[in-house]
C-alpha cells in the first residue's frame, strides 16, 4: 500500500465512526417520534413515514442540521495534542508530558 | 352447474389454490407495500365475486375467469398502498418545505435543540398523516374502504379541533381538500407569504396536538 494514502484513509475512518453515532441518534429520534403514531396507522404506511423521516433527518439540509445540533456529544477521554496526520499525539506533546525540554 | 350456493362454494374451493399461488407471486414483487395475507383477503373477494357471477354457458373455464377477478382485486390493494405511500411522501415534502427556517436559531442549549428537533419531527409526521387521510378520503370510491385508517382519521380530527380556526382551515384545505396554498391565500384575502407562515404555524401546532388515542 502506498504510504501517502495513510492520512486520507484515517480521515475516512474517523468520519465513519462519527456517522455511526449520528445514525444511531437519528434512529432513536425516529423511533421516539413514531411511537405516538404506531397505533394509528397500518404498518406499511407507518413504515413509509418512518423511512421518509429518516431520509429527511439524514440528508435534508434543515433536518440534518437540527440533528447535528441536538445530537449528544461524547466527551473526549483526555485532552492533548493530536498530530495533523491523525496519529494519537505529536512527539512534541509526548516530550512535554514527560516533563522534557522542547 | 347452476349458481346455487353449493355450486358457488365448489367454485371457490376450486379457485383457492390459484388464489394462494397468485398472492405468493405478487407478494414476491410487492412485499414492501403489502402483506401476503392482505393480498389473499382482497383476492378472495375477487374469487367469490367470480364464483357468483360465473356463467358456464359462455364456454370460458372457471379458473381463467376467476384469475382475471382475483388479479384485479389484488392489484387494487397494491395500488391503494402505492397511492397512500405517495400521498404520505408528498405531504412530507410539503411539510419540510414549510418548516424550512426551523434550523435558523443557531445558539441554544442542548435541551432546546432537542425539543426543536422533536417538534420538527412531529410537525412532519402529522402532516404526512393528514396527507394519507386526505388521499384516502378523496379517492375512497376508487381505493376502497379505509377502515384501517379510522384511528388516524379520528386522531387527526381530534388534533384539528384544538387548532386556531385560521390554522385549522389551512390544514383542512391544503391536506384534506388538496387545495394549493396560493388558492387558499387568495380566498382568505391574504398574501402568499402570509398563508405560508400560517401553514408553518399550523403544522407546528398540529404536531403538538397530535396524540394517540386513550388506552
Amino acid at each position: 500500500m502506498d504510504e501517502s494514502n495513510e492520512p486520507a484513509e484515517r480521515e475516512v475512518f474517523a468520519s465513519r465512526e462519527e456517522f455511526a453515532s449520528r445514525e444511531e441518534f437519528v434512529s432513536r429520534t425516529v423511533e421516539e417520534t413514531m411511537a405516538r403514531y404506531a397505533a394509528l396507522l397500518p404498518e406499511d404506511i407507518a413504515l413509509e413515514i418512518r423511512g421518509f423521516l429518516e431520509d429527511v433527518l439524514t440528508t435534508h439540509p434543515v433536518g440534518a442540521t437540527l440533528v447535528e445540533r441536538a445530537r449528544p456529544r461524547v466527551a473526549p477521554e483526555r485532552s492533548g495534542e493530536v498530530a495533523k496526520d491523525g496519529s494519537e499525539e505529536s512527539e512534541e506533546g509526548v516530550v512535554r508530558r514527560r516533563g522534557g525540554a522542547g | 352447474m347452476s349458481n346455487d350456493s353449493e355450486a358457488i362454494e365448489l367454485r371457490i374451493s376450486d379457485g383457492l389454490p390459484l388464489l394462494d399461488r397468485h398472492a405468493r407471486q405478487l407478494h414476491r414483487r410487492y412485499a414492501d407495500l403489502v402483506e401476503r395475507e392482505e393480498l389473499v383477503s382482497h383476492g378472495y373477494i375477487g374469487l367469490r365475486r367470480a364464483a357468483e357471477r360465473f356463467d358456464p354457458e359462455r364456454g370460458i373455464p372457471f379458473l381463467r375467469y376467476a384469475w382475471y377477478r382475483i388479479d384485479g382485486e389484488m392489484m387494487r390493494a397494491i395500488q391503494k398502498r402505492i397511492a397512500l405511500a405517495s400521498a404520505a411522501r408528498e405531504a412530507g415534502r410539503q411539510a419540510v418545505t414549510a418548516l424550512d427556517d426551523s434550523a435558523d436559531v443557531l445558539r441554544d442549549d442542548e435541551k432546546r435543540h432537542r425539543r426543536r428537533l422533536q417538534d420538527y419531527c412531529h410537525a412532519v409526521v402529522s402532516a404526512m398523516v393528514a396527507g394519507v387521510v386526505g388521499e384516502a378520503t378523496a379517492r375512497a370510491s376508487e381505493l376502497g374502504v379505509t377502515s384501517d385508517l379510522q384511528p388516524a382519521i379520528d386522531a387527526l380530527h381530534r388534533a384539528l379541533a384544538t387548532l386556531d380556526p385560521e390554522l385549522r382551515a389551512v390544514v383542512e384545505r391544503h391536506y384534506l381538500q388538496r387545495e394549493p396554498l396560493r388558492d387558499i391565500g387568495e380566498s382568505m384575502g391574504v398574501s402568499y407569504a402570509t398563508v405560508r407562515r400560517r401553514h408553518q404555524a399550523a403544522l407546528e401546532a398540529l404536531g403538538e396536538a397530535f396524540q394517540p388515542p386513550e388506552p
